[in-house]
C-alpha cells in the first residue's frame, strides 16, 4: 500500500459510527429518564424469546426502548471498524471487520481493539485480493473465500492473541479515569472540551467524541458530558458576543448568530463555522477558552451523561443537571466575552489573497 | 476559458462541512466565469448528484473529502483533483485558480 491514508480511514469509520452513537445514546437517555434508572430490570417475563411477553405497559415499553439502545450501542464499534474497512478495501472488508468488531466490543477491547482490528482486516483483504487465482475460483472471492478466511483466521488470531492485552489496557485506562479526583478531573473535562471547541465539528472535535464516547460505551459518563457542554457553548457564546456587542458584527454575521444559538442548544457545533472561518486567529481561542472550562467545570462537578447527543433535551437526564447548566452558562459567557472583547470590528468578508496551491491531477 | 467543473463533498459528520464546501466551490467557480456542479455526499447520501452528461462534459473533477467517498469510478480519465475538505474550505478561489493554471499548462 503507498498510500496508507490513516486519517481517511478512521475519519470513514467514524463517520458511519455517528449516528448509531446517537441512537443508542438519545435512546437509552429516553428509557432512563422516563422509564427510571432501572429500567432495564422492568422487563417482560421470559418467553420464547426475552420479547415474546411483551406488553403494552409504561414500564414494559421504555424496557423495549432501552433495549433497542443497548443494541444500538453494543453494535458501535462493529459499525466503526466495518466503515474503516470498507475504506481500505471497499465492500469484501466489511463483512469481517463488522464481525471482528463486535466480538472486540463483547471482549471488552473495546473502541482500540476495534480500531486496530479494522486496519488488520482491511490490510489482510487487500492482500487477499492480490491472489492470483484460476479463474474458476475468482468469482467466489468476494462472497466466499475473502470473507470467511478473513473472518475465521482474523477472528480467532484476535481471540486468542490480542484479546487478552487489549482488554487489560481498556481496563487500566478505565481504571485509571476512575481514579481521577476533583483537579485531575477538571482536567480531563477541560482537555475534552478544549478540543471540542477547537475545530467545531472538525477532526479534533470528533476525536475527543469519540474518547467520551468510548469511556461512555465502557460506563464512565463524565467525559460524555464535557463532550456535549463543550460542544455547546461555541455556538451559544458567539450570540452572546453579539448581545455584548452588537456595534462590532455585521448584520450577516447577527443574523448567522441567531440561527446558530439554537443549533448550540441542540449540540449541533458546527452552526459557528462561518465565524471561526473568517476569523480563525481570534475566535478559535475564545471559543476554546470556554468550552474548556465548561467541560473542566461539568466533570469536576460529577455532571454525568448517559446520552452522547441531545443538547438541553439530554440534560434532564444527566446527573447532576443544574451543574451541566451552570458549566454550558459559564462556558457561553466566558466564549461571548472574550470574543466580544477581541473581536475586530466588522468589516464585510475579507477578500481571499489566491495563492497557489499545491495539488495534483 | 471557462471550464466545466463538477465535483464532490464528503466530511466526517456529513451535516455541515460538506454542504458548506461544496457551496464554497461552486460559488468560486462560478464567479471566476466556469460552470460548476458539485455533488454532495452526506450521510443523508448523495445529493445533486453528477450525471453520466455531467462527467462526460466536464473539464475536471474536484474531490473534497476526509472520508472514503463513492462513485469515483466515474470519473476514469478525466483530471481528478482530490484535496482535503480543509483545503477548499480555506481557500476555494485559490484552487480555482491553481486549476486554471496547471490545466493551461498541459
Amino acid at each position: 500500500m503507498k498510500n496508507l491514508n490513516f486519517k481517511k480511514h478512521m475519519m470513514t469509520g467514524i463517520s458511519y459510527m455517528i449516528p448509531m452513537i446517537v441512537v443508542g445514546g438519545i435512546l437509552g437517555a429516553m428509557a432512563k429518564g422516563l422509564g427510571g434508572w432501572e429500567v432495564g430490570n422492568f422487563g417482560p417475563a421470559a418467553g420464547a424469546t426475552p420479547y415474546s411477553n411483551l406488553a403494552l405497559t409504561w414500564a414494559h415499553f421504555w424496557w423495549g426502548v432501552n433495549k433497542l439502545s443497548s443494541h444500538a450501542m453494543s453494535f458501535g464499534v462493529a459499525v466503526m471498524a466495518a466503515g474503516v474497512a470498507y475504506s481500505i478495501a471497499e465492500r469484501p472488508g466489511i463483512v469481517p471487520a463488522f464481525v471482528i468488531g463486535f466480538v472486540c466490543n463483547e471482549s471488552k477491547g473495546g473502541f482500540l481493539a476495534g480500531l486496530l482490528m479494522a486496519f488488520v482486516v482491511g490490510a489482510f483483504v487487500n492482500w487477499m485480493k492480490t491472489w492470483k487465482l484460476p479463474k474458476w475460483m475468482v468469482g467466489l472471492m468476494p462472497v466466499m473465500i475473502i470473507p470467511v478466511i478473513t473472518t475465521f483466521v482474523l477472528g480467532m488470531g484476535y481471540l486468542y492473541i490480542l484479546q487478552g492485552p487489549m482488554a487489560a489496557l481498556m481496563t487500566m485506562i478505565q481504571n485509571w479515569m476512575m481514579s481521577l479526583n476533583g483537579g485531575s478531573k477538571f482536567v480531563i473535562g477541560a482537555v475534552i472540551g478544549a478540543c471540542m471547541g477547537f475545530d467545531m465539528g472538525g477532526p479534533l472535535n470528533k476525536t475527543a467524541s469519540m474518547a467520551a464516547n468510548a469511556l461512555g460505551a465502557d460506563g464512565i459518563n463524565g467525559p460524555m458530558s464535557a463532550k456535549i457542554i463543550g460542544g455547546m457553548t461555541p455556538p451559544i457564546g458567539v450570540w452572546v458576543s453579539t448581545l455584548i456587542a452588537p456595534t462590532k458584527f455585521t448584520e450577516t454575521e447577527k443574523e448567522t448568530a441567531k440561527t446558530a444559538m439554537p443549533m448550540g442548544l441542540c449540540f449541533i457545533t458546527e452552526g459557528v463555522l462561518p465565524f471561526a472561518a473568517a476569523d480563525p486567529a481570534r475566535f478559535v481561542p475564545a471559543s476554546m477558552l470556554g468550552s474548556g472550562i465548561a467541560g473542566g467545570l461539568a466533570v469536576a462537578m460529577g455532571v454525568e451523561s448517559v446520552a452522547g447527543h441531545g443538547g438541553v433535551f439530554v440534560f434532564p437526564m444527566m446527573v447532576n443537571p443544574l451543574w451541566a447548566v451552570i458549566a454550558l452558562v459559564v462556558g457561553s459567557v466566558v466564549t461571548g466575552v472574550v470574543y466580544a472583547f477581541i473581536k475586530k470590528p466588522g468589516e464585510e468578508v475579507v477578500e481571499e489573497e489566491i495563492v497557489d496551491l499545491d495539488i495534483d491531477f | 476559458m471557462s471550464l466545466k467543473i463538477v465535483g464532490i463533498t464528503a466530511c466526517t459528520a456529513g451535516i455541515a462541512h460538506t454542504y458548506i464546501v461544496a457551496e464554497k466551490i461552486a460559488t468560486a467557480a462560478q464567479e471566476a466565469g466556469h460552470q460548476c456542479k458539485m455533488e454532495t455526499q452526506g450521510t443523508i447520501g448523495r445529493q445533486n448528484e453528477l450525471t453520466a452528461q455531467d462527467i462526460a462534459e466536464c473539464d475536471v473533477v474536484i474531490v473534497a473529502h476526509d472520508i472514503k467517498v463513492g462513485g469515483m469510478e466515474r470519473f476514469a480519465g478525466k483530471p481528478v483533483v482530490d484535496i482535503p475538505i480543509s483545503t477548499a474550505m480555506k481557500s476555494p478561489k485559490s484552487l480555482i485558480a491553481t486549476i486554471e493554471k496547471k490545466l493551461n499548462k498541459k
